[in-house]
């Protein structure tokens, strides 16, 4: 209510400076409408599958079958955890629709559990998940870069660690100067995989037809190489799931949908069959090519396969691997820093790390912190066993997430729902969800209960500097020095058009609004939109 | 400089307009301040963004700080140019990984010699098929069969090498054998040692039955088998036939290599080194006594044979006459010895059975009470372990052998290979502790257990110091340290 009379007062002046304004409000009116959904249904796709498809099906094949402990055993276990993710899809496509903010399960868990179960959400995420995440993909991309150079020893750490660096800095940079370059990277990288998988089924194709398909005939294929075990097949659940990270990555652009009651679905349903599809035709692939005994002494799935079917081109499959890690790290890069925004918005984070850069619109605040922690991460040697341990809390928070849609559903049944799923399918998502969760404890306690002892470190953190509202001045002074500071460095201002965004009552003023700015500053509308 | 000019001007002129405004709301600006405090304190604190635009615009529009961000821009891409360069160097100067040598298939894990199939099976060479899923677990790569051709004790002329003796089997049986083992990556090699149920292996005339042997290769490696197996091979080695029993074996048309295999017994150090480079076997199997223990002298022919010979050719099993299970009753553990067999260079060849620890006149599938069946489950899984570590760990593959210590009753050695993780074992086969001080140019303090048949004092994962290894009665341990940069 307090921002109407703010916003007329602020439009009224630049109106009367302007003779032409009607006529300008009316053009720049209807670019802004245009170009604020700029992403259609096969974009969302291409989001949601680019994000998905990473390293994961290069490397998780040989834990799958391992814990599987057979070849059709393990290709139900990909299809299993291809139905789970789309069911969790929904679930969140319904809250992303209901709660329509940036920040993804974030936002969700703040607004449905309370701020302190939203921050302990983001304090996991923003100082381990992310960074450790992008440092063991980057690592992952370096051993990969200089494989062909090491094929049968472990390249130098140092030059791997280096090179994991040069990675990231120079995605970074990429990411700080340019959304557009951003996304063009992802989009160029996205395509290299998929083209690998592509090639990957295509030769699987050739084998079955070659008559190379023993372990896919059904006597064979459920002929376990070690005796069936419960745990064990919790195990190989889990590394599927990881093999399919990153489906939930849709909920943090929703706001930038076209038409997105029906686009969200939509990319839903298209997305993550065709990655299931995906996923089990390369499976399918790799068995006729290598015997699962193989297979499970490959540290490399798909580069073994390369070595045994392409011959002197083997080469491709590590660069590929290299080229979809690579892009791994971008699309991290890109994704963090919309939490920031959303965790800096709610007062959990410095306001300093939700600015944008006044002319190119990228959040280099919040970049430069992912970066120079990940920067930390890798020169710790420690980084794969923390990784570990707060796998398992990602993994938790992905469960209260869907359980908040059953308690909105209770507290607030009235609340408008643009798209509304059965209860079931919560239901489901929750029990599968439950049986990892309790194996996991099981099998792993002391790991998980680091993960959660690290997650409560973030517990004093949320009382001191979120929930103290009467804190000293000089305290305040310092955080606001710091944060001019910051703005002069990076010439970066809050978002303040995201913010008017939440108020849809204003939506006539907010359109004047953006004339002044886009005037005065003579700059081009694209740009601008891409805030 | 003229463009820079003209840019200023721009940026001037846009502040004079944006000043406009500000004039213009402060009145507003003020009164809504007021009134926001007092009706929401917390909506205070959120609504705190920093500079605005225009306010940010001023401060980081001059000439300083334009400046610095440009310094910090060149720092950092000079910065990310040195990184490339130093890792480019990094790379350049890394030593580049050492040619790993010809690996054939019996050289990536242990072979087992299943010599009395009714021992191992009733059902013969179905019953063999049958155990290939336990045979699998264990990381075995081949299987020595046999033999299990027909022939009558001491007479040449009931010799058919090329048929099964029905007590065994039948040759569609082997064929559907050959067929599973493969598909599960195991090999199968076939002992056609002439006169197994005889006197002499050969019917003391090795070179009457050249032909037949001839031609018996050629029909099973036909037929899919991997390798053929001898006993004796110094009687057959040094007839005229040899160098074209031989030939059939080096032919090379893509397919995995056929193994050639042997075993000779009663030879010397320098009579086992002869025959090894004049047969040109794949495989010499040289069998250490068990349960007797190990003497000084099968210590040095161990050592002798070790460093004079490429590892690929070597095999090592238990046991003075092959297969002879009935003889078998324990002075030293079974553990001991597999550490041993595990360890040094070439390839383990294991007798079956000798995974369990069995004892003499068990049956390997026979229920038993559940003391024994705990001991046999205990020895299997050091088994495994031996078996796995020796499947991934390239200094145990095909790594150098470097002797560290040596005394009639204990022995102790190294294995490494380029900048893999080093492995040393130190086995005392005899009935006093010992206690060794092992020297070598790169020993750390240190080592770290990875298998040890003394669980109480040296326990496995611990870390163990080097300087002075102690190792009790009949006992055996591997241990294994990282490269030293």
């Amino acid at each position: 209510m307090t921002d109407g009379p703010r916003q007329r007062g602020s439009a009224a002046p630049s109106t009367a400076s302007e003779d032409g304004g009607a006529a300008d409000t009316g053009n720049t009116a209807g670019q802004s409408v245009a170009l604020k959904k700029e992403i259609g249904l096969v974009s969302a796709c291409g989001i949601i599958v680019g994000n998905i498809i990473g390293s994961g099906i290069f490397v998780s094949p040989k834990g799958v079958l391992e814990n599987a402990s057979s070849v059709g055993l393990a290709l139900i276990v990909w299809i299993l955890t291809g139905i789970i993710t789309a069911i969790g899809a929904l679930c969140y496509a319904e809250l992303g629709v209901t709660i329509p903010k940036s920040g993804g399960d974030y936002s969700y868990v703040k607004d449905i559990f309370g701020g302190l179960a939203g921050f302990l959400r983001l304090w996991i995420a923003v100082l381990v998940i992310y960074p450790t995440n992008q440092a063991v993909i980057a690592l992952t991309f370096s051993n990969y870069v200089l494989q062909p150079l090491f094929p049968t020893c472990f390249p130098p750490e140092n030059g791997l660690r280096i090179l994991a660096a040069i990675c990231l800095l120079l995605l970074t940079w990429v990411n700080c100067s340019s959304v557009r370059w951003a996304t063009r990277v992802q989009d160029v990288f996205t395509a290299g995989k998929l083209l690998a998988l592509i090639l990957i089924i295509i030769m699987g194709i050739v084998q079955i037809c070659k008559g190379e398909y023993y372990w896919l005939e059904p006597a064979n294929a459920f002929e376990p190489f070690q005796d069936y075990d419960v745990g064990l097949i919790a195990l190989a659940f889990l590394q599927g799931s990881f093999a399919y990270g990153g489906w939930n990555f849709l909920n943090y652009v929703t706001e930038e949908l076209v038409d997105p009651y029906v686009n969200l679905p939509r990319a839903i349903f298209i997305s993550i069959p065709l990655v299931t599809f995906v996923y089990v035709f390369a499976n399918i692939a790799y068995v006729t090519a290598m015997s699962p005994q193989e297979l499970l002494a490959s540290n490399a799935v798909a580069v073994t396969f390369g070595e045994k079917l392409l011959g002197v081109m083997s080469w491709i499959m590590p660069i590929s691997v290299a080229l979809s890690t690579f892009g791994g790290v971008n699309g991290s890069l890109f994704t963090s820093s919309r939490l920031f925004f959303a965790g800096a918005r709610e007062g959990h984070l410095p306001s300093l790390l939700a600015m944008i850069h006044v002319k190119r619109c990228t959040p280099i605040p919040a970049l430069l912190f992912t970066c120079i922690s990940t920067l930390l991460m890798l020169c710790t040697s420690d980084m794969y066993t923390l990784i570990n341990y707060v796998g398992f809390i990602n993994y938790l928070f992905y469960g209260v997430t869907v359980a908040g849609q059953i308690v909105l559903r209770i507290k607030q049944p009235d609340m408008h729902r643009p798209i509304k799923i059965s209860l079931v399918w919560p239901v489901i998502y929750l029990l599968f969800w439950a049986f990892l969760l309790i194996f996991s404890l099981y099998s792993e306690p002391v790991v998980c209960g680091i993960g959660l002892a690290i997650m409560l470190t973030g517990v004093p953190v949320y009382f001191l500097g979120v929930y103290w509202d009467n804190k000293p001045q000089c305290f305040n002074t310092f955080v606001d020095k710091m944060t001019y500071l910051g703005q002069k460095f990076c010439v970066v201002v809050y978002p303040m058009e995201e913010v008017k965004k939440t108020d849809e009552s204003a939506e006539g003023i907010e359109l004047k609004e953006q004339t002044a700015p886009l005037s005065a500053e003579g700059e081009e509308t694209p740009k601008s939109a891409d805030c | 400089m003229n463009k820079e000019d003209e840019m200023k001007e721009v940026e001037l002129n846009e502040m004079d307009q944006e000043k406009q405004p500000m004039t213009g709301e402060t009145p507003t600006g003020t009164e809504k301040n007021g009134s926001v405090k007092v009706k929401v304190p917390e909506d205070a604190e959120v609504k705190f963004t920093g500079l605005s635009k225009e306010e940010l615009m001023k401060v980081a529009g001059t000439a300083g700080w334009v400046r610095t961000r440009w310094a910090l821009l060149v720092l950092f891409w000079l910065g990310w140019v040195g990184m490339l360069a130093g890792a480019i160097v990094i790379i350049v100067q890394a030593p580049r990984c050492k040619p790993i040598p010809e690996m054939h298939w019996w050289n990536e894990g242990p072979l087992y010699q299943i010599s009395n199939l009714d021992a191992f099976s009733k059902n013969g060479l179905k019953g063999v098929e049958e155990k290939l899923d336990y045979l699998s677990q264990m990381k075995v790569k081949g299987l020595v069969l046999g033999p299990v051709h027909s022939v009558q004790a001491d007479q040449s002329s009931a010799l058919e090498l090329t048929s099964i003796n029905p007590d065994f089997g039948s040759e569609s049986e082997l064929t559907s054998l050959l067929d599973r083992a493969h598909r599960k990556g195991i090999s199968i090699v076939l002992d056609l040692t002439p006169n197994y149920r005889g006197v002499s292996s050969w019917f003391n005339n090795a070179a009457s039955v050249a032909e037949k042997l001839k031609k018996a290769c050629v029909y099973w490696l036909n037929k899919g088998v991997d390798g053929i197996f001898l006993s004796d091979l110094n009687d057959i080695v040094n007839t005229y036939a040899w160098s074209s029993i031989q030939a059939i074996f080096n032919k090379t048309d893509g397919t995995p290599k056929k193994a050639l295999m042997g075993t000779a017994s009663s030879l010397s150090v320098d009579e086992t080194s002869l025959l090894l480079n004049q047969s040109g076997v794949d495989l010499l199997l040289t069998k250490l006594p068990y349960p007797a223990g190990l003497s000084g002298r099968q210590a040095t022919l161990m050592q002798r044979l070790c460093s004079g010979h490429q590892e690929a050719s070597l095999g090592w099993g238990l046991g003075q006459t092959a297969g002879s299970q009935a003889s078998r009753t324990p002075a030293l553990p079974v553990k001991l010895y597999q550490t041993l067999l595990f360890a040094l260079p070439g390839t383990p060849v294991f007798s079956a059975g000798d995974e369990l620890g069995l004892k003499a006149g068990e049956a390997m599938w026979e229920d038993v009470n559940s003391t024994a069946e705990e001991e046999r489950t205990a020895v299997r899984n050091f088994f495994k372990t031996l078996s796995d570590l020796k499947g991934k760990e390239r200094s145990l593959l095909h790594g150098e052998y470097v002797n560290l210590h040596n005394s009639p009753t204990s022995l102790a050695f190294l294995r490494l290979w380029d900048q893999s993780e080093r492995f040393m074992v130190a086995v005392n086969w005899g009935n006093d502790s010992i206690s060794m001080t092992p020297t070598n140019d790169d020993l750390p303090a240190e080592a770290r257990v990875r298998a040890t048949t003394d669980i109480e004092k040296l326990a496995v994962d611990s870390k163990v110091k080097l300087e002075k290894l102690e190792l009790g009665s009949k006992q055996a341990v591997l241990l294994s340290y990282p490269f030293p940069g």
